[in-house]
């Protein structure tokens, strides 16, 4: 069994993931609204409370992909005083 | 050997079963049944607030978790902010405008009394202050610049460091004086407290205290961070975030950072406000892409056994 889950759910504020739902599970927000979930019932129920649609990881990987080229392209394109953090934004690999 | 009593004038007391973790806070004694010291700490988790009306990065703030403010950043695609947002612990509610749209400047105060001086484009020296409805133009600071940090309040305030900047600058509701600067300039990086305590910390590990006169070096941070957000007051502060993804959370208790639960979603050039570790959260910033998201960090008190380790 693998160790997590990965979907995509839109954050809608305010108890979209409780301080209860950290301590139950793991959970890690990335660009494209991809969420990577501890792979246990308590996660598995959370992404589906949420609306969320599962993905394989390497589906996953591919929209936070995607996103990270668009900006790094749109950060490559702004003048030097506007590139701000001044870090270009860097590939994620999701776990 | 001091004593527990010589310390805070009273014994430790043994009891057969542990108080409830509310009333126990500040407390230490020892349990007869377990044969174990005990007291109270607190077990952290972020959890999400309510999202900005409008994603952004490279914004200010001020406030609490209760009555938090942000205002101007880099909206997309590139373009300066100048819209002002309340938090009332839930969501978050538009306001009127900013003087003049900024982003990379300090700030900081409360949600009906704040500032903002400095920031980009270029090195600003202009500063500007909101009474909980408007923004008003305030005097010049002494040295503009871009990308310093700000603490205090609207007439108590502080402004420290900044791109090719190590000085700092006291504001008393009215004036800008210059006073001693840091012992190293930074840029893209936190800092949280008063006018006579403040801590700075990020731009790679580095921490220097500030007791209204003097900047002194202070332990370094837990991790290396670039334009992380902070909160807190010098002696119980939140260095959040900072960094492409970045997600690590770390407590200073005025003289050594710990590591504590990650965020969420990971961010940098974030805004970060509240006035202790129970009372933080972190609002906007780059995922990287503007990101709107809102995270409360909440601590629960809870019994925790005392261990030499």
């Amino acid at each position: 069994m693998s160790l997590f889950i990965y979907g995509t759910a839109t954050n809608t504020g305010k108890n979209f993931f409780t301080r209860q739902d950290r301590l139950d599970f793991f959970l890690s927000g990335h660009p494209g609204n991809i969420w990577v979930i501890g792979n246990n019932e308590k996660g598995a129920v959370w992404l589906a409370s949420k609306n969320g649609i599962t993905k394989t990881k390497a589906e996953a990987q591919a929209i936070v992909d995607t996103e990270i080229t668009a900006e790094q392209a749109a950060w490559d394109a702004l003048p030097d005083d506007k590139k701000a953090p001044s870090t270009r934004p860097e590939n994620i690999t999701l776990p | 050997m001091t004593t527990y009593k010589e310390v805070f004038g009273k014994y430790v007391r043994s009891v057969s079963s542990d108080p409830p973790a509310a009333l126990g806070e500040g407390e230490i004694w020892y349990n007869t049944s377990s044969n174990t010291f005990k007291t109270v700490g607190f077990n952290y988790a972020w959890a999400s607030g309510g999202s900005l009306g409008t994603a952004r990065r490279i914004l200010g703030r001020a406030g609490v978790v209760s009555a938090g403010l942000a205002m101007g950043g880099v909206g997309p695609p590139g373009s300066t902010s100048n819209l002002t947002e309340e938090y009332n612990g839930t969501s978050w509610t538009g306001s009127n405008t900013m003087a003049t749209g900024l982003y990379g400047f300090a700030s900081d105060g409360t949600q009906t009394a704040a500032y903002a001086a400095a920031g980009a484009d270029g090195a600003q020296s202009g500063s500007q202050e909101y009474n909980g409805s408007t923004w008003t133009a305030g005097n010049s600071i002494n040295s503009g610049r871009r990308y310093p940090v700000g603490t205090g309040t609207q007439t108590a305030g502080l402004i420290f460091g900044g791109v090719g900047s190590s000085a700092t600058e006291t504001y008393n509701g009215s004036t800008w004086t210059s006073v001693n600067s840091m012992n190293s300039g930074r840029s893209e990086f936190a800092g949280a407290g008063l006018q006579t305590a403040t801590v700075a910390f990020g731009a790679s590990t580095s921490t220097e205290d500030w007791d209204g006169s003097s900047w002194t070096n202070g332990n370094n941070l837990s991790y290396s961070a670039s334009a992380n957000a902070g909160s807190g007051n010098q002696t119980d502060a939140l260095s959040i975030g900072g960094g492409p993804g970045v997600a690590t959370t770390a407590i200073y208790d005025g003289t050594s950072w710990s590591s504590n639960p990650s965020l969420a979603t990971g961010r940098s050039g974030s805004g970060g406000a509240g006035s202790s570790s129970t009372d933080s959260m972190v609002f906007g910033g780059s995922q990287p892409g503007n990101t709107a998201v809102t995270e409360e960090f909440v601590g629960t008190a809870a019994v925790k056994t005392v261990t030499t380790s």
